[in-house]
């Protein structure tokens, strides 16, 4: 893409503005461009005047808000905020969670309880079955 | 001089000291000077009418957000070249609007009886050039261009209405007048 640089930039501008013919053709087209926006910014006395009360009649529209609406206004948000407090308030407890801890000691109690009772440990119940049935096996044997 | 921008109403005038007929006098004062830089940016009689009446009711609105740091009519200013690069960035819809309604020459031209006829026919249409020009141009460069050429503000009158550097508005105009030059040259 062609760019131009800055040097090109300047060189134009000096270029330009150097230019006797250019500037007098700028400064009377920039001279007439002024006097045709002052003409036609030239407006009867009845268009401001117009203008000038239809600005003041929406200013009027727009005057701060009365004292009693503020206050209005205020005791409305603490109203809401009081009932919803309230709501919050008067919500029913949830149920108490289960003591998860103790459940698990009873379990234990029960279970060391259990062991107690038994006339042979847990990890040597098969061997003690396997035993007794061979007790019970041998008699038999020795009938035959 | 109407025109001169700083000082023209009260400046320094506090939010809350603006009171109904201040306001009356501030409307009175300003609304010629705004209506014809919206005119010389919009180049649209009603739109220029409009946008002026629009100007003053934010400027009550806004009184509060007024410190007094500029004078009204540099706050006013502020204001009405807001507006306008607001309605700018709509400038589609106003082209088929002012289209359908035929108005397309809204702002009336004046003969100069010091000048021949063709020569009056010569400046007008260099005149012409300048407008179709402005037009062109991105709203800043076409604000500081009108502020300086129509209203004939100084550098730092309208650094300080818009709200930038002397040296953003020097670069701004140096961009306008570059291209408003150029059209000239592809018109003679």
């Amino acid at each position: 893409m062609n760019r131009k640089t800055a040097d090109d930039i300047r060189r134009e501008a000096e270029a330009t503005e150097s230019d006797p013919g250019m500037d007098a053709e700028f400064d009377a087209a920039v001279a007439e461009f002024r006097s045709e926006v002052m003409a036609a910014a030239q407006r009867p006395e009845g268009f401001w005047n117009s203008q000038r009360a239809a600005v003041l009649s929406q200013a009027a529209g727009c005057r701060p808000r009365p004292a009693w609406h503020v206050a209005l206004v205020w005791a409305a948000t603490v109203v809401f905020v009081v009932i919803g407090i309230g709501i919050v308030l008067d919500r029913p407890q949830a149920a108490p969670a289960p003591d998860l801890a103790a459940g698990y000691d009873q379990e234990l109690l029960i279970d060391v309880e259990r062991s107690l009772n038994q006339e042979v440990p847990e990890p040597l119940d098969a061997a003690f079955l396997l035993t007794a049935e061979m007790g019970r096996g041998s008699p038999a044997t020795n009938e035959h | 001089m109407e025109t001169a921008l700083i000082g023209v109403a009260t400046p320094g005038v506090a939010e809350e000291q603006i009171a109904p007929e201040e306001f009356e006098a501030i409307v009175r004062d300003n609304q010629r000077r705004i209506y014809r830089l919206l005119l010389a940016m919009l180049r649209d009689s009603d739109e220029a009418d409009n946008l002026t009446q629009e100007c003053f009711l934010r400027a009550f609105r806004k009184r509060a957000g007024y410190r007094g740091e500029a004078g009204i009519a540099t706050w006013l200013t502020r204001i009405a070249i807001n507006l306008a690069c607001d309605r700018g960035r709509n400038r589609r819809l106003a082209f088929w609007r002012r289209l359908l309604r035929g108005q397309e020459d809204a702002v009336r031209t004046v003969a100069d009886n010091r000048r021949t006829p063709e020569e009056s026919l010569l400046v007008q249409e260099e005149a012409g050039a300048v407008w179709s020009s402005v037009e062109k141009l991105p709203q800043q460069q076409r604000a500081v261009f009108v502020l300086r050429f129509a209203e004939e503000m100084q550098l730092d009158e309208i650094a300080s209405a818009m709200d930038l550097d002397v040296g953003t508005v020097k670069a701004h105009l140096w961009h306008a007048t570059r291209a408003v030059r150029h059209s000239l040259r592809r018109q003679s």
